[in-house]
Order: C-alpha cells, then structure tokens, then sequence
C-alpha cells in the first residue's frame, strides 16, 4: 500500500516550533547547531516568551521553588535601615517582600544560614531564628557570649530536621583554640572542634561528642538543605610527614540531624583538582559550581548529583561563560532559565540558550544587599512543624507568658525586650551605629566577625530563657 | 475498506460523516469525532450554509492530503478523547477513561514509526485536529530529546548550512549538551 510523505522532508514551520519548545534546554542548545535556521529560532527571543508561555500553562507540572535573598535596604531621607526578604517566584519575578524587622533584633545585615521546608535559619546580632515567612511565625535562641575574643566562635552553622522526633536542629561548628597569626586571618589551622545542635523543638542546646570531625573550612563556608540535612563543601587536610606539607582534599560533608553525625559524599572525579565550590540544589540535587579555564576564555560549570550518593551520577547541567564573580545557580525557573546569585549581592537570571541575563535584585544600584541566600520550596512541602507547637517546652517557664498571646508577631519581641534590656540595647545601639559610618565592605567584615564572636562558653548555657535577667 | 464507528450510542448523536482519503477510502465517522477536525468542522458548516438539508444527508469530504492508514489512527485516537457531547461521566468514570487512554497512548506510541508520527503529525496539522496535534508533536519532542544533531537533519531533511570549522568551534564550546547522547 503505497504511503506517500507528503511533508516529512519539508515540515511546517510552526510545527517544528512547537516540537521545538517541548524540549529541554540542553537538547536546545546542541540542536542550534543543526542549521542556521534552527539556530536563530532557538536563539529569538520570541522562543523564549513561547517556552515560557508554555511553562505556565496550568497543567504543566512543576514543583514551584521559590527564592528568597535578604536585602538591607536604606532610606535615603531619614537614613533608617530595613531589613527585608525578597522573595522571588519561580519565573524569575519579585512576588514580595516580608520584612525582618518585627522580630529581628539588632540592624545588621540577617543572615540566611539555612533553609528547611519552608522555614528560615536566620542569624542577626547573635540571635539565631527559625522563621516561617509565609507565616511570620517565628522561634529565637540567643546565642550566648562573654568575650571578645574575636577569633574564637561559630564558624559553620547549618538547618536540618529530623523527622524521627519532628524536630528542626540548627547544627553549629565552633573552633575551641586560638588559631595561630592574625585574628583576622580567615583560614584557621584547627586543633580541635566543638559540635553543638539547637532543638527548636525543646528550645535546648547540646554539645556532640563527636570526635570525627577532620575538616577544616573558610569562615564564609555556607551549607545548603537537603533531604533535611545541612551539606557544606570542606576540606580534609592530612599532613604528610614525608614530604612536610599538607594535602588537600575537598569532601562533601552532611549532618544527619537524627543520628548527629557528619557523612561523607562523593564528589565527581572530575573535579578533584577544584577547590572553590558554590553548592547548591537544583531540580531537588545536590549542585557544584566551580569555575575553569580553557583557551577560549574562563567559565562555570554545575553539576549536578542526579541520584543522591551516587559518584557515577554527577552530570554536568550547564556551562555559562564568565561574566561575574562567584556564580551560585539557585533553582530554575519553570521556563528552563536559570536564578542565580552573583557575586553575593545580585540576582540574575540567566537564559542558556542565548546567554542573555536580567538582573532581579537589586532592582537599584545602589541598594546594598545582604548576604542571605536561600532557595526555598513552598508549595510541595507539607509544613510538619506545627505553628501552635512551635515555642511550647514543658521547660521554660517564660513560655506561660508567651502562649497567652495569640500571635507570634512584634509583640512578643518587644514583651522579651522589657525583660532583658540592658545588655541588648547597648549591644543594639553599638550595632546600628556601627551600621551608618561604614561602607558596604566594612560593614561585611563587621557581620563576619559577628559571627566569629559567639565565643565557645555560649554553649555552656544551654537553656535559652532560662537566665532570665542575664543576658 | 470502509470503517464504520463502533457501539454507537443510542443516546448521544449518531449523526455520522463519510470522509474520503487521498486513496479514495471512505470512512464513516460519528460527527463528534468528525468535529474535531477543524478542517472537516470548517467544511462541514460551509456547506451546512449552502444546503440546509445537509445535516445527516450522504455528503462525502474528500481528504486529498491525508492517507488512509494515517487517518484510521487520527479518528481512533480521536474517539478516545472526551466527547463534547456525552454524558457527563461522575469521577470514577472518568478515571477509567483516563487510565485506558493512557494505555491506549502508550501503545499506539510502541508502534509506532519515526515516519509514520511524521506523517501523522501532518495529516493532524493540515486537519487542524488540535488535540491529535499536542499529543503527537510532544511524542516527536520526546523522540528527538536525546538524539543526535546528524540523526535530527536526516530525520526532518535538513541541510547543514554550517561550516565545517563554525560547527566543530560549536561543538567544543558546549560540548556539554553534546555529552550522553543517543548513538545512531
């Protein structure tokens, strides 16, 4: 029976497009080399608007991530700072922004130091908070100090959840010895680490024994959140009596928050000689950004750990030529583009296909932005962590106070103020002073030496309002 | 061969239209399934216009373009669709209905040719059969996905109008979307 082909050798333009717009972005990129046509289709900025018209077709199904990065914003007239969360949707647009302020104490720049579910690990002038921004509901723990000794405290701090006792834990990583040379030297060499979990569950702090613990880390070293557990990328340094020096090998690290132990993951191999790594999730893996150089110019690679524990399993996602410093892919949009962090204090979103970019936040030059960076999951993620439950411990008789108010909100804040002011205001004055004079690096430095400051006694104390009058 | 539509409903409409192939098949269609092509749909009206009793009477709309193994596929795949003017089915219906299309789809797509989806798709688009259209253009997308640059030329009949060296420059710098692709 005779079968004419009446157009496969000279398929309708629209018909290839929409073939062409179902498709992911890698296969897109190899197939503009298929001819020029194809190429200047793929490229055109009406494919874009077509993919990402598609993209929000309500059938199609996509886990919505969100972004959220923390903004410190000032007032040009009165000079006041506002500290805001700029939350952006999964196409690459400002949704909104929640501001800190009814609950942050103290003006310096928040820090996003993990984020779980849909909930926030926040540090502002040693205050560490787990906070819901959907919500606004939130929880504190004050970070405990008496010295100013800047260069012992918390160098690494991460969100997990154990869901065996449904119990978000704030992991924090603090050296206990003096490292040699400056203060401010940022690479320290460690003799020994002391390993703290925060429950927000029972408001308790406890210290781990855990003495397995050979990792050494940069005092900006920033985790990410998956499957519960806080990942950082460290280094594990073993000194080679035989040739006197020490070597260098980056590792994966996790803390599974219901054991209280660090695991190892493997890193591709490909890798093994990088050493500066921005991690990441992306599509719901564990994501590697690192940078390399090739004749034709420097660029970013991300990878990515398509099966969870899986060596084999890392695959390159996307190369992108270098236009910024410290390039962090956050999530994609659901149109197939990536949000990425640049630099620490931009947003981007990047389209691979024809390696145009836009610039989300800051919307104004010349707005500082703060370091926090988080991606987080809204709408997929069921919200184990009951808000009734959230500062109830049969141990803190403070609490009485709390549950009377019905809202978790600026009131409370100022109800806790009343109570231990003294310390606090001078410490918050001493802040937002510090806030005005300073130029945006300086001011960095401050926070980073903020963290540096939670000394190692603040884990003695491990009742958070249990010192009532003291602070 | 002439194929007639199976277990008409006595209920719904059983208005039927004869369409004739480029083979000079004919095929009896139920109107429903019938209006889904837009092409037939647009014919149909005009000529409803031009003789008002033209509604169940023998007219036959000859389809130069399309063959008939390729149009027995279209209209079985268009009666798996949900019919406008049936019944509402309650939710336990409609599920079943849902699962055997889905299996319906996945075998029809197991059988299929590379050229004849092609064919399909042309039949589909020159019908203006939107449903059959989304569903085969996305098999094509998910055929091509992880095929190679070559296998794509040959395949839609392209010429490469690319230099050797431009292509090969091209090659090098994404050879990321190049890696873990389908052999030919």
């Amino acid at each position: 029976m005779e079968n004419p082909r009446i157009f496969s050798q000279n398929i309708p333009k629209d018909i290839v497009h929409d073939v062409l717009k179902r498709l992911p972005v890698k296969s897109l990129q190899r197939f503009k080399s298929v001819c020029e046509t194809w190429c200047s289709l793929i490229s055109s900025s009406e494919f874009a608007k077509a993919r990402y018209d598609r993209a929000n077709e309500p059938n199609n199904n996509m886990t919505l991530w969100r972004c959220g990065c923390i903004e410190q914003r000032e007032d040009i007239n009165s000079g006041v700072f506002s500290a805001w969360l700029n939350i952006i949707d999964y196409n690459g647009f400002m949704l909104e922004a929640k501001s800190l302020d009814s609950f942050i104490v103290g003006r310096e720049t928040p820090e996003i130091l993990g984020s779980c579910n849909n909930l926030l690990l926040v540090y502002c002038c040693f205050y560490l908070y787990l906070w819901n921004p959907s919500s606004g509901t939130h929880d504190m723990f004050e970070l405990d100090y008496d010295s100013t000794d800047y260069s012992c405290g918390v160098l690494m701090c991460g969100l997990g959840y154990d869901s065996s006792s449904d119990d978000y834990k704030a992991v924090l990583v603090s050296h206990t010895e003096s490292p040699p040379g400056s203060p401010n030297n940022d690479y320290y060499t460690l003799e020994s680490f002391s390993i703290s979990t925060y429950s927000f569950r029972t408001n308790t702090l406890k210290e781990i024994d855990d003495n397995e613990f050979p990792y050494n880390f940069d005092s900006d070293t920033q985790g990410v959140t998956l499957n519960g557990a806080p990942h950082w990328v460290l280094r594990r340094e073993e000194y080679n009596t035989e040739v006197n020096y020490n070597s260098i090998a980056m590792v994966l690290v996790y803390f599974d928050p219901a054991k209280e132990h660090f695991y190892e993951l493997p890193l591709p191999c490909m890798l093994d000689k990088h050493y500066e790594f921005e991690l990441g999730v992306l599509g719901g893996c564990l994501s590697l950004t690192c940078d390399d150089y090739d004749p034709s110019g420097s660029h970013f690679e991300t990878w990515v750990m398509k099966k969870y524990g899986v060596e084999e399993s890392w695959e390159k996602l996307f190369v992108i030529p270098y236009f910024e410093e410290h390039l962090r892919p956050l999530c994609f949009t659901k149109n197939g583009d990536v949000l990425m962090e640049a630099n620490r204090k931009k947003i981007v979103i990047y389209n691979l296909l024809n390696n145009s970019k836009r610039t989300v936040i800051p919307n104004i030059e010349s707005n500082y932005c703060g370091f926090g960076r988080c991606v987080y999951n809204v709408d997929s993620m069921v919200l184990p962590y009951d808000e009734q439950r959230l500062n109830l411990s049969p141990h803190n008789d403070e609490l009485a106070m709390n549950t009377e108010s019905e809202e978790f909100d600026g009131s409370l804040m100022s109800t806790r103020s009343q109570q231990s002011d003294g310390k606090r205001q001078k410490r918050e004055n001493k802040c937002k002073n510090k806030m005005r004079s300073l130029s945006t690096f300086a001011r960095f430095n401050i926070f980073r030496r903020g963290l540096l400051q939670f000394s190692t006694s603040f884990w003695k104390s491990n009742k958070r309002r249990k010192n009532n009058g003291r602070i | 061969m002439s194929n007639t539509s199976e277990n008409p409903k006595p209920s719904s409409s059983s208005a039927k239209m004869t369409l004739k192939t480029s083979d000079n098949e004919l095929f009896e269609v139920e109107e429903a399934v019938a209006m889904k092509f837009c092409t037939v749909k647009q014919y149909f009206e005009d000529e409803k216009d031009s003789d008002v009793a033209a509604r169940g009477s023998t007219t036959v709309i000859p389809l130069p373009n399309v063959h008939s193994a390729v149009l027995a596929t279209l209209i079985s795949y268009g009666k798996k669709l949900p019919q406008s003017n049936a019944v509402a089915d309650n939710h336990e219906e409609e599920e079943t209905k849902k699962k055997e299309r889905k299996k319906y789809e996945q075998g029809l797509l197991k059988n299929l040719m590379p050229g004849e989806l092609l064919d399909l798709i042309s039949a589909a688009n020159y019908l203006d059969f939107k449903e059959g259209l989304e569903f085969f253009n996305q098999a094509l997308a998910d055929h091509i996905q992880n095929k190679s640059v070559e296998y794509v030329r040959k395949f839609f009949g392209i010429k490469n109008d690319y230099e050797p060296h431009e292509e090969e420059k091209y090659r090098e710098e994404y050879a990321w979307a190049f890696e873990g692709v389908d052999e030919d």
